[in-house]
């Protein structure tokens, strides 16, 4: 089981792969990051929620970047021509240049969001204590989670009750517009009522601006710090080489 | 340097400043649900970050901000965590214009707003351009292959879809943050420390 630090130099290798490796081994290097998952149990999804959010987003990218592509090779018009069926065509040097970014922003993407999805909040937290991060930094991110969780459905309370009131949320752009404001400002007031309470329970709590909270780790952690270092070497190597290949302008 | 940040940053978040810099991370990240439910074509994924600047301070912000792009990273748009150096811009600017007392009169907001949005588009031209090449894989791609298919280089088509939807979109952004600050009642304005930067006659 890999503990945080080392899952997250793996994903600083895999994004600088994205940045200095030719476009077939990035490709060859999606393949891995997609199969992580399933290979590793340290980058199993840490709940089914993750595991959906992880198909959609799958799904999406390809999708968008299929498209991409497509939409290169027809409005960057240089290279040779591609002959399709039904009489179309696109352009060469405009498909490849799509299929470049499109590999290194998958790669980059899914790299991150397999991080994301398969370590839980806490750990990061824990992890980012240990760096030296101060409470007062760490706290908002947890925080700002369970507002998430609560967000959308007193947006959606919001939303209908304005719409109940007449509110028009289905009319012209400019008066959705309005709408917006109508939607936005109970959400804030009742948001600035939760956040005095939730100031006075931690000042209550003991906890003032110069207080230092300790993160309790939810499993025991188990450290590699030669993985760790051999990672992020390997990534300074690769982005030493890209500069110098540079410099050398090839 | 760190330990002026630290302080700074401690300052700011006491009292009622932490569990509001957690509502307004999670706000920049959900409030694309209320402009998806009612179809308008922008982002606004900045008012957050501004009503911090405003009510609390600029590391206040830049946190809030930074946080959130993270965030965004693990909840499924991770080319937001590239654009960090933009939330940063827009934290400190809008602090800045906060501290300027802008906020107190609409039209000084909408000029902000629109120097806010020139800013923004510069900071994120170039990571978008060389790290991206102008694909971030949402809306703004297909306008950035239009700007690149009439011959502009990678670059230039980057800064025209900038300038073309950030002035509108952070001018909204500030309005916004501006009619939902006008209506709060001064007895919870008066609870952050930014409270001077929005009302006209409090010390």
């Amino acid at each position: 089981m890999l503990d945080v630090r080392t899952k997250a130099s793996l994903v600083v290798l895999f994004c600088v792969c994205g940045f200095t490796l030719p476009t077939p081994i990035q490709a060859g290097l999606i393949l891995v990051v997609v199969f992580l998952p399933f290979l590793t149990s340290s980058f199993r999804f840490v709940s089914g929620r993750a595991a959906t959010a992880y198909r959609k987003y799958f799904a999406y990218a390809f999708t968008l970047t299929t498209v991409l592509i497509l939409l290169n090779g027809m409005l960057i018009q240089n290279g040779s021509i591609v002959q399709l069926p039904f009489g179309l065509h696109l352009y060469e040097s405009g498909l490849l240049f799509g299929l470049r970014i499109a590999v290194r922003l998958l790669l980059l993407s899914l790299a991150l969001l397999i991080f994301f999805l398969s370590t839980n909040i806490r750990s990061i937290a824990v992890e980012l204590q240990r760096l030296g991060l101060p409470s007062q930094v760490i706290l908002p991110s947890l925080l700002a989670f369970q507002f998430v969780d609560q967000l959308p459905i007193r947006i959606e309370r919001i939303f209908a009750a304005q719409e109940a009131r007449g509110a028009p949320v289905r009319s012209h752009m400019l008066k959705r517009i309005r709408s917006l404001f109508t939607i936005l400002s109970p959400l804030v007031l009742e948001s600035i009522s939760e956040s005095i309470e939730r100031g006075t329970a931690l000042e209550l709590r003991g906890f003032r601006g110069t207080s230092h909270i300790a993160f309790q780790p939810s499993e025991e952690r188990v450290t590699h710090p030669a993985v760790s270092i051999i990672l992020l070497s390997v990534s300074l190597i690769l982005v030493l080489w890209r500069i110098f290949q540079w410099l050398l302008g090839s | 340097m760190l330990s002026i940040l630290r302080k700074q940053i401690t300052q700011e978040t006491s009292g009622v400043g932490l569990p509001f810099i957690g509502f307004c991370i999670a706000l920049n990240l959900t409030v694309g649900q209320i402009t998806g439910g009612l179809k308008i074509p922008l982002y606004l994924d900045s008012i957050g970050t501004i009503l911090v600047a405003v009510l609390i301070g600029p590391w206040s912000a830049v946190l809030t901000g930074s946080t959130a792009n993270i965030l965004a990273a693990a909840l499924g748009n991770p080319t937001m965590m590239f654009f960090i150096p933009v939330v940063i811009v827009i934290g400190l600017f809008s602090s800045f214009v906060a501290r300027l007392g802008w906020f107190r009169r609409w039209y000084l907001v909408i000029f902000g707003g629109i120097v806010q949005g020139i800013l923004a588009a510069l900071a994120s031209a170039p990571i978008s351009a060389y790290l991206f090449s102008g694909v971030t894989l949402g809306g703004s791609d297909f306008l950035v292959l239009y700007f690149r298919s009439m011959g502009n280089t990678i670059l230039q088509s980057v800064f025209y879809q900038g300038l073309s939807s950030d002035p509108v979109d952070k001018t909204l952004s500030y309005l916004i943050v501006f009619f939902l600050l006008k209506s709060l009642p001064i007895t919870l304005l008066t609870r952050f420390r930014g409270a001077h930067n929005v009302l006209t006659n409090h010390p």
